[in-house]
């Protein structure tokens, strides 16, 4: 094994605008320069992100593990390393690291529903869940695939072009809600842990994952416990803030578990035996 | 293990053979300030086996540990130029002989190196630089003000935590006694045997043989689960008077906690690691505004119960050796042994 803080150089190969308002999300699709280094990740897992002179930092995989030659991130600007990288061009060099962290129980999962709760920019790191549960080879593998998908407005939806295909789907049920009402709006419209009820969740027999801003996963969870969905079948992903990535720098600790190596996916099981400190 | 004895007259001589080959650091004073300073001049122009041999013997310790030759305060880590990005390994093959060392000390090395060996990955660097390092060891004659290692069950007489630790003689018709407990330090005793400086005997380490030898019990402790003290105990009141210099931890010799920044150097960039501390807000700010560790309160207590509680849980060892430091250099008269004592009820 190599020196694990040095990275790999790969190159800038499209470049998607995602949000039109003020979040700024743009979706990076990354290629390794170099045909043998590949990033090998399981859904959930993150990798580190240089721009040498400025600075490094972590973000989830956000394509399907099935993709070889490439993989994309979904970033939004939000300081120093970021701004770099979105003022970044096709073709450019970037740096890069990983895959790093734990992934999602995938085969845990197997046989059970599914469903997916996603706020915002935390349907990026949940978008490999996803893309990998509706692989051909896997979709068969778990039951419904249910998905409720929020942001605070029909402007702020990542992803579009997956959730139309999505929606079309007659094997995935897709639910879409905004913050406020907006004329022409079809979806729903509050906050997603006050639509759980509406939907049909078998909750003897689902796995739930969810993701987004801190004080949704709260909400939601707490919601979904209270319907009687065990803690150790809720999910979700933390992000704390990171150095090394590997388990060194004693950064992203919750209590004796480090983020970087044994998140960043946790089950609401683990995380009542933490620290409530994220 | 293996046992040299070795005479007092031979003494200085066997310590220079240690030494040999190596860039010795040396623990010397300095306008009254005891620190190891890496003694690099020609070999001969300094006395360099008799200022080792007055370190062994010397019954202070230096005011910083010995944990910047393994983890140094700054280091250069890799070099962008446009296409290629290398690691430097400057200084990890350094060949230096730590003299000197006292057991809290090499106990805080063993916590800073199953940091960085241990777990799914390895810190080059750090691990690169022990297989080049030579650890002499050395006991506490009494301990200073401020010193707590019998609390947290050091032995401040002997340890085994080093490549060679060298024994004082007890009286005058007594001798050295040089152990050593690592491949290495296994060979540096064959030369030195071989050499005439002493011989080999199965004299056992005098750890609890000899009245008051240590071998204390580990009576400081947590025993708390870690979600229990991170509720309960006052850390308002506990942090009031803390500052949040974090002095405390950069002079700690088992913090490790640490930061990368770049750096342009012509059309190169270089990527350096330095010391950073949790007791710093931006520590953990994350780039939404939101910080985990807002306040005083939550970073103390992240330096307590990391240091106490959720080290122990990943490697079973308290990562405070009781070596006082802290206590001495805080400008708040912050006390970690008190605070330590207050939360898990133990009488002060
Ligand atoms: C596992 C994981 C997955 C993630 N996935 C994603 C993802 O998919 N998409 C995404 O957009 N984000 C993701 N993030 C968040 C992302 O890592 C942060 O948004 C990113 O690190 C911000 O970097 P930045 O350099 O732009 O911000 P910074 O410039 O670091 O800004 C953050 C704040 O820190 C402070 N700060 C930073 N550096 C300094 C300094 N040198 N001196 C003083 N103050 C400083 C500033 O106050 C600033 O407001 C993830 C995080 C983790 C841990
Ligand atoms: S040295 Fe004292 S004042 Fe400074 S951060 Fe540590 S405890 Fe606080
Ligand atoms: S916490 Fe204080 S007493 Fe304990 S090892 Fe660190 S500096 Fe020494
Ligand atoms: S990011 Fe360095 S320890 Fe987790």
């Amino acid at each position: 094994m190599g020196n694990a803080y040095i990275p790999f150089k790969a190159r800038i190969a499209l470049i998607l605008q995602e949000t039109s308002s003020d979040v700024d999300i743009k979706t990076f699709r990354i290629k390794p320069a170099d045909k043998d280094k590949r990033m090998d990740f399981m859904p959930g897992q993150f990798f580190e992100f240089s721009v040498p002179g400025v600075g490094e930092a972590p973000f989830g995989f956000a394509s399907s593990p099935y993709e070889k030659d490439f993989f994309e991130v979904s970033i939004k600007k939000t300081g120093l390393v970021t701004e770099v990288i979105h003022n970044l061009k096709p073709g450019d060099t970037v740096w890069i690291r990983g895959p790093l962290g734990n992934s999602f129980p995938v085969e845990k999962m197997e046989g059970s529903n599914i469903l997916v709760v996603a706020g915002g920019l935390g349907l990026a790191p949940l978008r490999p869940l996803i893309l990998y549960m509706l692989e051909p080879a896997n979709r068969s593998k778990y039951k419904n695939i249910s998905m409720l998908l929020a942001a605070r407005s029909s402007g702020d939806f990542i992803y579009m072009r997956d959730i139309s295909e999505w929606s079309r789907r007659d094997d995935t049920e897709v639910i879409l809600t905004i913050d406020r009402p907006e004329e022409g709006w079809k979806g729903k419209v509050g906050f997603p842990h006050n639509l759980l009820g509406e939907m049909q969740i078998d909750i003897s027999d689902t796995y739930a994952i969810t993701c987004g801003p801190p004080i949704m996963i709260k909400f939601v969870s707490g919601k979904l416990v209270e319907m009687g969905i065990p803690k150790s079948k809720i999910y979700t992903t933390l992000e704390m803030r990171m150095t090394c990535g590997v388990g060194k720098c004693g950064k992203c600790n919750i209590g004796h578990k480090y983020v970087c190596v044994d998140g960043p996916v946790f089950s609401m099981e683990e995380l009542s035996g933490m620290p409530q400190e994220y | 293990m293996k046992c040299a004895v070795v005479p007092r007259e031979k003494f200085k001589s066997a310590v220079g053979l240690l030494i040999d080959g190596y860039v010795a650091a040396i623990p010397v004073k300095e306008n009254g300030v005891l620190e190891y300073k890496k003694m690099d001049g020609k070999a001969g122009e300094k006395d360099l086996a008799g200022l080792a041999a007055y370190a062994v013997d010397c019954d202070e310790l230096p005011y910083k540990s010995p944990k910047e030759f393994l983890f140094p305060q700054v280091e250069e880590l890799m070099v962008f130029d446009n296409d290629s990005c290398t690691a430097v390994e400057k200084d990890t093959r350094d060949k230096i002989a730590v003299v000197g060392v006292k057991p809290c000390d090499l106990n805080a090395l063993k916590v800073l190196l199953t940091v960085f060996f241990q777990g799914k990955y390895k810190d080059d660097n750090v691990t690169g630089r022990r297989e080049n390092i030579m650890l002499i060891g050395t006991g506490c004659a009494k301990k200073k003000p401020g010193c707590f290692c019998d609390e947290r069950g050091i032995n401040k007489n002997f340890s085994s935590e080093c490549d060679i630790f060298i024994e004082k003689p007890v009286d005058e018709n007594d001798s050295f006694r040089f152990y050593s407990f690592t491949v290495g330090g296994d060979d540096v005793l064959d030369r030195l045997v071989t050499g005439g400086f002493g011989s080999y005997s199965d004299y056992e380490p005098a750890c609890g043989q000899r009245e008051g030898n240590g071998c204390e019990k580990e009576e400081l402790v947590i025993e708390a689960e870690e979600t229990e003290l991170f509720d309960t105990a006052d850390w308002e009141g506990i942090s009031e008077r803390c500052l949040g210099c974090g002095i405390c931890t950069y002079i700690c010799p088992t913090c490790h906690c640490f930061d990368f920044r770049d750096a342009l150097a012509g059309n190169k960039t270089i990527r350096y690691r330095c010391w950073d501390s949790c007791m710093y807000p931006k520590f953990t700010l994350h780039a939404s505004g939101h910080n985990p560790r807002a306040s005083k309160k939550e970073r103390f207590r992240q330096r307590v119960l990391h240091k106490y509680v959720y080290v122990k849980k990943n490697f079973g060892y308290v990562a405070c050796t009781g070596c006082g430091r802290c206590i001495r250099s805080c400008p708040a008269g912050m006390n970690i042994r008190n605070v330590v004592r207050e939360i898990s009820g133990i009488r002060v």
